[in-house]
């Protein structure tokens, strides 16, 4: 079962997977100290919008080799700065929870 | 190479797995119903295009069996003819469901795969020479069939940064169920608005797929490429 500690965690491994040689170096370190409160997107959050689909791609992955859940993540509200789940780790993990319990 | 061909059972979708299959490649296919292609290189989804939950299944098991996608045929798609005036909205909806959404769903899917792979993938969509001649009758197939190929050129965009391309090819009448119902006569008009007046064979799809699934047209996309001399 996928619960909140276990989303967070998923989504910490993940955001690691984002960096590649090309990151810059304050940009790694957030990555690679990511906590539940780290922001993401919009405001002074670390990813672009491309890090963001490629996430959001990665989460949808590991979703189903680890829970066997075949789901899109996919919402109008993704690429909003203000409305984003994927401002916080928190708030993306609440949006992954729900999303796999509908 | 995997190539993935949608709409796969019959015309153009079965010859152009059955050409594949030949040159030694693995071809997956689907189409709502079963398909009666038994090689030892393919395997058949049955699988709507337009319905979302089945795609995400079938292209997440593909990346699984097969490790990833080199290329994605938008092949499958429905035309039908009518007056504006007595076109019901059910068909209308069903059309774009199949072609403009199907397309999308799929395009979608296997350029996440491509991308988490990191393969160089190519996907190729399909239009009709009716949406570049506007042909009376077709006014939801011609739409559908723009959108399209708009799809394709913000595709094409949006994808470019990952290495995918994305192009179009616009077919003139082919021998195929899908326009079995459409009088000779007007088949006929259509070929005399073509610049080369005969009807196309699936050997000329095939040579337009091979120029965009080739490496070395890294450099194409997000173009449209009609047969027999028909432009925009
Ligand atoms: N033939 C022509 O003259 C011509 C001209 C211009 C463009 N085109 C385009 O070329 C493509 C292929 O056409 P075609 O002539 O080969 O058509 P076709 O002979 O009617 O075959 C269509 C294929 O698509 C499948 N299909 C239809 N709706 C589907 C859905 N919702 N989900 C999954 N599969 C679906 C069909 O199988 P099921 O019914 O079992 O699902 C079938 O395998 C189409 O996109 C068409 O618009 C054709």
């Amino acid at each position: 079962m996928l619960n909140e500690d276990k989303s967070i965690e998923m989504i910490i491994e993940s955001l690691k997977d984002l960096i590649d040689e090309d990151t810059e170096d304050e940009k790694k370190v957030t990555l690679l100290n990511a906590s539940s409160d780290t922001r993401l997107f919009g405001g002074d959050g670390v990813l672009d919008s491309m890090d963001v689909v490629i996430l959001l791609s990665d989460l949808e992955e590991r979703l189903d080799e680890e829970y066997d859940i075949a789901i899109s993540l996919a919402s109008d509200s993704i690429m909003s700065k203000a409305r984003s789940p994927f401002r916080t780790v928190k708030s993306l993990s609440k949006y992954v929870i729900d999303a796999v319990s509908n | 190479m995997l190539i993935l061909v949608t709409g796969s059972s019959k015309g153009i979708g079965r010859d152009l797995c059955e050409e594949f299959l030949s040159r030694g490649h693995i071809v997956v296919g689907c189409s709502r119903g079963q398909s009666d292609l038994l090689h030892d290189n393919y395997e058949h989804f049955s699988c709507d295009v337009s319905d979302e939950s089945s795609v995400i299944r079938m292209v997440r098991k593909i990346g699984k069996t097969h490790g990833g996608i080199d290329v994605l045929i938008n092949n499958a798609g429905v035309a039908s003819m009518n007056h504006i005036l007595s076109t019901p909205i059910s068909s209308v909806k069903k059309l774009l469901d199949t072609n403009i959404i199907g397309t999308t769903l799929f395009s979608r899917e296997v350029a996440k795969l491509m991308m988490r792979k990191k393969i160089q993938g190519k996907i190729i969509n399909f239009t009709t020479v009716a949406s570049a001649l506007s042909l009376e009758g077709e006014a939801i197939y011609a739409s559908s069939k723009a959108a399209v190929q708009k799809f394709t050129q913000v595709a094409a965009k949006e994808f470019a940064p990952f290495g995918i391309t994305v192009n179009c090819i616009g077919p003139n009448p082919i021998k195929t169920d899908l326009i079995k119902a459409v009088p000779s006569e007007k088949i006929e008009k259509l070929l005399d608005s073509q610049a080369i007046k005969r009807l196309g064979k699936t050997k000329d799809v095939i040579n337009v797929v091979d120029f965009f699934i080739n490496q070395s047209s890294n450099f194409i996309t997000a173009q449209t490429i009609y047969l027999g001399g028909v432009h925009d």
